[in-house]
């Protein structure tokens, strides 16, 4: 039934699934509290009733991610505002440009894995549409939230595991769509990361990965250096968009005392996009100059520009995204028929 | 005579086609542009209705326009003067739109019939009506009376807010009018307004609100807010509003009055905000009871018509069904400004063509169940359903009917797609959402899950018109579900001290009558009769419900989530469909089931 974690994982999402570090032939099936293997029998029991397919970490990772892992197992991200119901959560991300236009692209009965989906809302509001949604974290304390939200709601559709982005336990070619929206940039090696996401898309399927931008995070970084000084007003967020006092502290711990970020730009994503097979499709805010400022929607087939035209668009973003955590999303297509 | 009747530029813009006194199309704007509550030219709607009644512009007689701009710009500049200096700012940011359009109105109207492309038209073809004669219209001439009283309420037409009269043949006859700013559905914007709720929006939720509450401010409001007289006239003290010289509807002094600010909107709503609800419900419905009995003593008719935004208060109407002195009463489905367009175009078609009134028989009216919107054929959905990559099936009727019966009986919800759609607020079968009324889960899950709204609100049953009196204390047909009847006593359950104890939202919880999905907390109902005559499917749709679980009653609640305009064409519910929890779409006789995409 729908109270219980395991059964809510719907066929969809299971049939994409495999253990952790195992083989692309391997298949999961799901109890209550865990995973088994089909072929090996291994039991993948659930963490504090979170289904967990964590596996191992990386050795060169193993100090950052730690460091990242237990600062979000403190602070839960982005957090609910009080006991929010779905249809409030619905009502908000249908009036938020971002994700109402994120929606319309992605369109109708697609299958996406969201990578660092925190406390679950953008994955909730993506199940629409009849949509599949995995959103995978490693913050247990937020899965818990974004699962909770679930079973009081009882949506059939999203589904949430503990996952670790280097080692994921998850099929290749398996999604139509992923997303990594500001997650990334909280990871050891943000291209590793990304090559391993592209590796679960299947050919023709869309990514979208969101980073801090070089340029229009300068503000924030020259912030974080006066904010115990001044407080968290200084921050445009808090002053304008939020309402509860401990989502208000989540941000600003998020924002400006997260243990681990690094910045990126335009060019740098369009070498990874070039290393892993992804054909460039449009980039959000749009390129100035460019067909991406006309785009039909976020997934349009757009330009990218000449390398010009990019640095006095994200110039510009210094005046812009800059006030809102300055993620700047790009979008792409995995090679391969659609 | 063909007479096209046109309401837009305030609110709720529509087109209405009128041919040799008959109704032959009427729609809303919104629903073509999906802009809610679109209040310019109304171009889809316009064409549509040509289209409907295969007219050219050319053979069009009149365009008819529901008020008279002249009138309504004196009153903003008589209100400026009486008010002066206080409302400059708002005075100053309204003349230049003002100015721009509604004066110069007619050659608007013009420019935009001709940018139409549907043929010539010449300036002297366009009249204008003053506003509540169009509402009056509205409700006197569709109706299925020969003689009538009329009331008209709503929040300001040109410069009535309130007007009674009466109407004989084709002569209706307005003798007393309520100017602004004394109206009450001011009044009921201004606490709508205070409570947090969009004005012209957001009344649906007071009155949605109000039998949660206890009407603890009624003496408040009586000694403060609104004086009413014996002769039913009523003023309102403007020292508390402000829509006479600000941009918003209450002053800091009505803060004072109930003693805080306005409530923060979409912040949660507590006790207090029922309250208030109850008690401006219960003031209008008073009100509202007094005005009726006064129009009955003044024109001695037994008949009464209603229209304006205030007739959509189907409490008040049910209890002027209940307590007030008429014998029948009829109301114009459309009752707001979109109504008006048909009001202007039958005045036309009556005092200049010399159409007779309507078959006026006593029993049915000239609105056609208001399904007097676009229809959509097989292959027009078909082809919407093939570029989707839909996986569907088409079916005969008697398999439809049944399959559909059956989803229903076991829990499914239904979005419900047929033939025309309706003109007016209410989705009548047409364009609905459809539910098993038994259910004690529903009402939240539909909420929550496929309307996106608040929990409290409360969802209506469509019940077989034949089977009405056995489920709620209601002999009249009411097919355009515009009154709200109590839930028969044998319907309802016991309930427990406990639950009768609990207070607020709380008493959601309760299970209080064999059809819990559509019985709000005060047992009441706002009731849709089915009848074979105007919604053959639907009927035999609940006919097939009914003997499956021997219950004639479903839950009708309008296509669409919340804040988005009614479903107009198959693709809008294909949207509406996918991106919602509705379990099976039902286009014509094309069947999907969400398990299946």
């Amino acid at each position: 039934m729908t109270g219980s974690p395991g059964a809510a994982i719907s066929k969809k999402i299971l049939r994409n699934l495999k253990a952790p570090s195992g083989s692309n032939d391997t298949s999961l099936d799901i109890f209550e509290d865990r995973f088994q293997c089909r072929e090996t029998g291994e039991d993948f029991g659930f963490v504090d009733s979170v289904p967990s397919l964590y596996g191992t970490l990386d050795a060169d990772g193993v100090d950052v991610t730690g460091r990242v892992k237990s600062f979000y197992e403190e602070n839960p991200f982005p957090n609910y505002e009080g006991l929010e119901e779905f249809g409030q959560l619905v009502q908000k991300g249908s009036q938020n440009p971002f994700s109402a236009d994120l929606l319309g692209a992605i369109g109708y009965n697609k299958t996406i894995l969201e990578c660092g989906c925190g406390t679950g809302q953008l994955s909730h509001f993506l199940q629409l549409n009849n949509n599949y949604v995995l959103g995978i974290d490693m913050s247990l304390s937020s899965l818990k939230l974004a699962e909770e939200h679930r079973q009081r709601n009882q949506l059939q559709r999203s589904a949430f595991i503990q996952m670790n982005i280097f080692d994921l336990a998850i099929k290749d070619n398996s999604f139509d769509v992923a997303i990594s929206h500001g997650v990334l940039h909280h990871t050891y090696d943000a291209k590793k990361a990304f090559g391993h996401i592209v590796q679960k898309l299947k050919p023709g399927g869309i990514i979208m990965v969101g980073l801090y931008n070089s340029y229009a995070r300068i503000p924030t970084w020259i912030r974080s250096k006066l904010i115990n000084l001044l407080g968290p007003k200084i921050d445009y967020v808090v002053r304008n968009r939020i309402v509860d006092e401990r989502k208000a502290e989540i941000w600003i711990k998020d924002q400006y005392f997260n243990p681990h970020e690094t910045w990126h730009s335009v060019d740098e994503v369009l070498g990874w996009f070039e290393e892993f097979g992804v054909a460039f499709r449009n980039c959000s805010p749009a390129i100035l100059g460019t067909s991406g400022e006309g785009a039909e929607n976020l997934f349009a087939k757009t330009e990218p520009g000449n390398s010009y035209q990019r640095a006095i668009t994200q110039m510009s973003w210094i005046g812009s995204i800059a006030r809102e955590g300055a993620l700047f999303d790009v979008i792409g297509e995995k090679a391969g028929p659609a | 005579m063909n007479v096209l009747g046109i309401s837009a530029y305030y609110h709720d813009s529509a087109a209405a086609l009128v041919k040799d006194g008959e109704i032959v199309a009427a729609a809303q704007e919104e629903r073509f542009n999906r802009i809610k509550h679109y209040d310019q030219f109304p171009s889809q709607a316009a064409a549509y209705c040509l289209k409907e009644g295969g007219l050219a512009l050319d053979d069009i007689d009149y365009i008819g326009f529901y008020d008279k701009p002249l009138l309504t710009f004196n009153r903003l500049l008589e209100t400026y003067l009486a008010f002066a200096p206080r409302g400059l700012g708002s005075f100053v940011q309204a003349i230049p739109v003002w100015v721009k359009e509604k004066i110069f109105q007619k050659g608007l109207i013009l420019k935009e019939l001709k940018a139409l492309g549907l043929g010539a038209i010449e300036e002297k073809q366009i009249l204008f009506s003053h506003h509540h004669h169009s509402h009056a219209a509205s409700a006197f001439y569709p109706s299925p009376f020969d003689s009538a009283a009329i009331l008209v309420m709503d929040g300001v037409g040109e410069w009535a807010t309130t007007t009674l009269g009466e109407g004989n043949g084709s002569e209706i006859n307005l003798a007393k009018e309520i100017r602004f700013p004394h109206s009450l559905g001011m009044l009921y914007s201004a606490f709508t307004y205070y409570l947090g709720f969009a004005v012209n929006d957001g009344e649906y939720k007071v009155m949605g609100l109000a039998p949660y509450g206890e009407p603890k401010y009624t003496s408040l409001i009586y000694d403060n807010l609104i004086d009413v007289k014996d002769d039913f006239s009523f003023r309102l003290n403007m020292d508390y509003f402000n829509y006479c010289t600000g941009l918003t509807m209450t002053n800091t002094r009505f803060d004072a009055l109930f003693g805080a600010p306005r409530h923060a909107p979409e912040a949660p709503l507590g006790q207090r905000q029922m309250d208030l609800a109850a008690s401006i419900q219960t003031v209008t419905e008073e009100i509202v009871l007094k005005l009726v009995a006064a129009l009955h003593r003044d024109t001695g008719q037994k008949n009464l018509c209603l229209a304006g935004g205030v007739a959509l208060n189907c409490v008040a109407n049910g209890r002027i069904l209940r307590e007030g002195p008429f014998e029948n009463i009829w109301i114009q489905p459309a009752a707001g400004d979109a109504g008006a367009s048909v009001g202007v175009a039958l005045t036309i078609a009556r005092t200049l063509g010399h159409a007779e009134k309507n078959p006026a028989n006593g029993t049915s009216d000239a609105m056609k169940g208001t399904y007097l919107g676009p229809a959509y054929g097989g292959e027009e959905i078909r082809s919407v359903l093939v570029d989707h990559g839909a996986s569907y099936n088409e079916l005969n009727n008697n398999e439809l009917l049944s399959d559909i019966a059956g989803y229903l009986a076991g829990g499914k919800v239904i979005g419900w797609f047929q033939g025309r759609m309706e003109f007016g607020p209410r989705a009548l079968g047409n364009r609905s959402i459809l539910a098993d009324a038994r259910s004690e889960s529903l009402q939240r899950v539909l909420n929550l899950k496929i309307k996106y709204r608040e929990s409290f609100r409360p969802f209506a049953p469509a019940v077989l018109a034949g089977d009405a009196s056995q489920y709620f204390d209601l002999e009249e047909e009411s097919p355009y579900m515009l009154l709200v009847a109590p839930v028969e006593k044998s319907r309802r359950k016991t309930v427990s001290d406990a639950d009768n104890a609990r207070i607020g939202l709380d008493k959601l919880n309760v299970v209080r009558s064999e059809i819990p999905a559509v019985t709000h907390v005060d047992y009441s109902a706002r009731v849709q009769t089915v009848h074979e005559d105007t919604n053959p499917k639907l009927h035999s749709l609940i006919d097939a419900f009914k003997k499956l679980t021997d219950c004639p009653v479903l839950v009708n609640t309008s296509f669409n989530v919340r804040d988005e305009p009614i479903v107009c064409s198959p693709e809008d519910a294909y949207r509406c469909f996918m991106a919602t929890e509705m379990d099976v779409l039902v286009l014509e006789n094309f069947v999907l089931l969400k398990e299946d995409q």
